[in-house]
């Protein structure tokens, strides 16, 4: 029995031991990381977006010629795909959605003055034909040729009148939408395209070293990687949930200004959006880079992750109706809790764990 | 050098009361012997932010309790104050006398304005000047603060820009110049950037007497998202300025800026490998006590350039992981990094990105 006790007391030693061990060793390498965040997050990521547009064009294709309500729900119901896919990739700032305006040209958001829904009306008032030529539409204002535009077309004020037709107006509005919608499936393609193998930029996500013009070194990479979660995470609270849900007073709740308010898209996308970090963070398999130094803290993520997805998802009604209800609207501030809980995580312990600093900002020299 | 020993014999005068929260007897001891010092925002490992005050080897001699997050720093050598800025989007900073007993002074924007973490006082230090946000409608402020009554804000001029970052007095004591960034920001949307598809940074020298715009200098459009952010100002007048690019980081862009009194904005290229390097990200700039030497830092590259202001010549890139701030000491400059270390000392708090000398 002692010599059992003695062989445990023992293996608790090599245990304890073990971490201060490895932090003279050489930490895991991030290439691995790298390549796994591509294959398994980011390109299946791009390609359900490209995929979901492509049906949204074809839906539009079919309301078009033949307008009716079966038509101008499947269409709804293309635009609600298309947003969801969206909102699972989106905070991915890296490549090819950074440059070009491609980003705000799939959704520009916040929109504070309403730039986008007033050009969108505009543009149906008069019939402007330009809108309705894809190529024509991408190289007009950012605010009217995405997600914002194709949420207006199908849900605003008079887009009943696709499901009857008849009027040059309903014509030219179906043609608008399947401009816009063609639009983000040649967007999303570009996007495949960077990450696509053999493209410079992806040889250079892949391997970082110096002269490399993304990462210098794997640090750089980790924290690069952490940043994204990061600061994804705060813009969902502070732009998505902030954007309707004033924490200190029920009196400047902003239901309409929330993003897909129109299509009831609004929970749904910020679920949405907090389960595309949890399956880079899950996926990209970043926790070996603090495996040694705390190796429940994956987990201990993952579960938070997943408290945060269960009540944006327990959510499931149009953002009035959640305001107006006391007790909803609690679950809402929950939520925007249960977000800076994963946050102060990932920038506290899972840097620390990963060898970054603690608590700052990822580079963000401000 | 003479300015730096006037200054620290003032700071010294008033050093045993003044700092009567923070001084500890070591503190003291340090403040006695040091020849410089530096002031640095901080975060500790409770998550507490505040001021440090450190000597020329990095070791501490006081700290000093904030609200929040810190950044930078306004000081002059008539200013009796070190006033240290919040980050954006907080809206506070709290000055600390330099020169006699008096407990710190805290004070803010008004509610429809914040900082944006930097500032600058007046040549006879009466004036405080303050980058700041009218978020309702994005457009940059400089709000101005009177020293000798409490840091009231009595006035404001517009910053002929968005986001007015750093603000530096030119030498002639009467023009500011200020980094207008061009990124919008709101509060209500946390340090998401609003604009950048239509971002325009410039630097705008402005006559602090009427307020009124001297002139606006930007670079070519196709370097509209190269955020114009931190600035030193050499011996020959000349501003230069540390970039942040928010374009595709695969563009062969330059970091660097200057300003010219003949040349206007230019930017400055940087040798291939030195460029790759450095990266396309600038978090703080310093020009040295000689006058001619530059040093930038990038956090992100982990990496200090140095080069000749004459030339224009790169003198030595140095490996400084998380590295940011950066300032001139009496020969050369001291860094910090979010890893904690301050010059040659390590510290268990990450340090902020800018180091004010006093």
């Amino acid at each position: 029995m002692s010599r059992v006790l003695t062989l445990l007391l023992a293996l608790m030693l090599v245990g304890a031991a073990g971490p201060a061990g490895a932090e003279t060793g050489t930490p895991p390498s991030i290439e691995p990381v790298l390549e796994r965040m591509v294959t398994d997050y980011v390109r299946p990521r791009y390609a359900t977006v490209n995929q979901a547009a492509a049906g949204l064009e074809a839906g539009f294709d079919a309301l078009c010629a033949t307008p009716s309500d079966e038509a101008l729900a499947a269409a709804r119901e293309g635009f609600r795909e298309v947003a969801d896919a969206w909102s699972r990739i989106e905070w991915l700032r890296l490549g090819a959605v950074m440059s070009d305006n491609r980003l705000e040209r799939i959704l520009f958001f916040p929109d504070r003055k309403g730039t986008g829904r007033k050009q969108v009306q505009a543009a149906i008032a008069t019939e402007d034909e330009s809108v309705t030529d894809a190529a024509a539409l991408s190289g007009k204002s950012v605010a009217m040729q995405g997600l914002g535009a194709l949420e207006y077309i199908l849900f605003g004020s008079g887009s009943e009148t696709l499901a009857t037709g008849g009027d040059s107006g309903a014509g030219h509005r179906c043609r608008f939408g399947r401009a816009a919608a063609a639009n983000i499936t040649h967007v999303s393609a570009e996007l495949m395209a960077e990450w696509e193998e053999g493209s410079p930029y992806l040889t250079a996500f892949l391997k970082p070293g110096p002269g490399n013009p993304l990462f210098r070194t794997d640090q750089e990479a980790v924290s690069v990687l952490l940043g994204q979660m990061i600061h994804g995470l705060e813009a969902i609270r502070d732009t998505r949930i902030g954007a309707f849900l004033d924490t200190q007073n029920p009196d400047r709740d902003r239901p309409r200004s929330a993003l897909y308010w129109r299509s009831d898209m609004t929970l749904p996308s910020i679920s949405a959006g907090v389960s595309g970090l949890e399956a880079l963070f899950t996926r990209s398999g970043i926790e070996i880079v603090a495996q040694e130094m705390a190796p429940r803290l994956a987990d201990t993520i993952r579960f938070e992750f997943t408290q945060a997805i269960r009540t944006a998802d327990s959510l499931d009604a149009p953002v009035e109706d959640l305001l107006a209800d006391p007790k909803t609207r609690d679950r809402l501030a929950y939520l925007a809790y249960a977000i800076r809980i994963i946050i102060g995580r990932l920038d506290q312990e899972f840097a620390q764990a990963g060898g970054l600093a603690v608590g700052f900002s990822f580079g963000d020299g401000d | 050098m003479t300015r730096i020993l006037l200054e620290r014999r003032t700071f010294l005068a008033g050093a045993g009361l003044a700092w009567l929260f923070g001084l500890t007897p070591a503190g003291a001891e340090r403040l006695a012997r040091s020849e410089l010092l530096f002031a640095s925002a901080y975060m500790d490992p409770q998550g507490a932010y505040g001021v440090a005050i450190l000597d020329d080897g990095g070791a501490l001699v006081s700290t000093h309790l904030l609200p929040g997050r810190g950044h930078g720093f306004a000081t002059s050598a008539a200013a009796q104050w070190l006033v240290a800025f919040a980050r954006r989007p907080g809206n506070f900073a709290v000055a600390l006398n330099k020169a006699r007993a008096a407990e710190p002074v805290p004070f803010h924007t008004p509610g429809d304005r914040h900082f944006y973490g930097h500032g600058a006082f007046s040549p006879d230090g009466k004036l405080l000047y303050a980058a700041e946000n009218a978020f309702d409608s994005g457009d940059g402020v400089i709000g101005v603060y009177d020293a000798t009554s409490g840091f009231s804000r009595i006035g404001e001029f517009p910053s002929h820009g968005i986001g007015p970052h750093e603000i530096v007095l030119m030498p002639d004591g009467k023009t500011l110049c200020v980094a207008n960034g061009g990124i919008r920001t709101h509060p209500d949307q946390g340090r998401e950037k609003l604009n950048l598809p239509t971002m325009a940074p410039s630097i705008a020298l402005i006559d602090t007497a009427t307020g009124s715009l001297l002139s606006s200098h930007a670079l070519p459009e196709q370097l509209h998202r190269l955020s114009l952010r931190h600035m030193a100002v050499d011996a020959a007048s000349r501003v230069w300025i540390g970039g942040q690019y928010e374009g595709d980081v695969m563009d062969d862009v330059p970091v660097l800026a200057r300003l010219d009194q003949e040349l206007g904005l230019v930017s400055v290229d940087l040798p291939g490998d030195v460029a790759a390097t450095f990266g396309k990200y600038a978090g703080s700039v310093a020009i040295g006590n000689d006058g001619v030497t530059l040093a930038v830092a990038s956090p992100q590259s982990g990496v200090v350039l140095t080069l000749d202001t004459r030339s224009g010549r790169p003198l030595d890139l140095e490996t400084a992981p998380r590295t940011c701030g950066i300032q001139a000491r009496a020969d050369g400059f001291i860094s910090s990094s979010e890893l904690g270390r301050f010059g040659p000392s390590s510290h268990a708090c990450a340090w902020d990105n800018h180091i004010a000398a006093l």
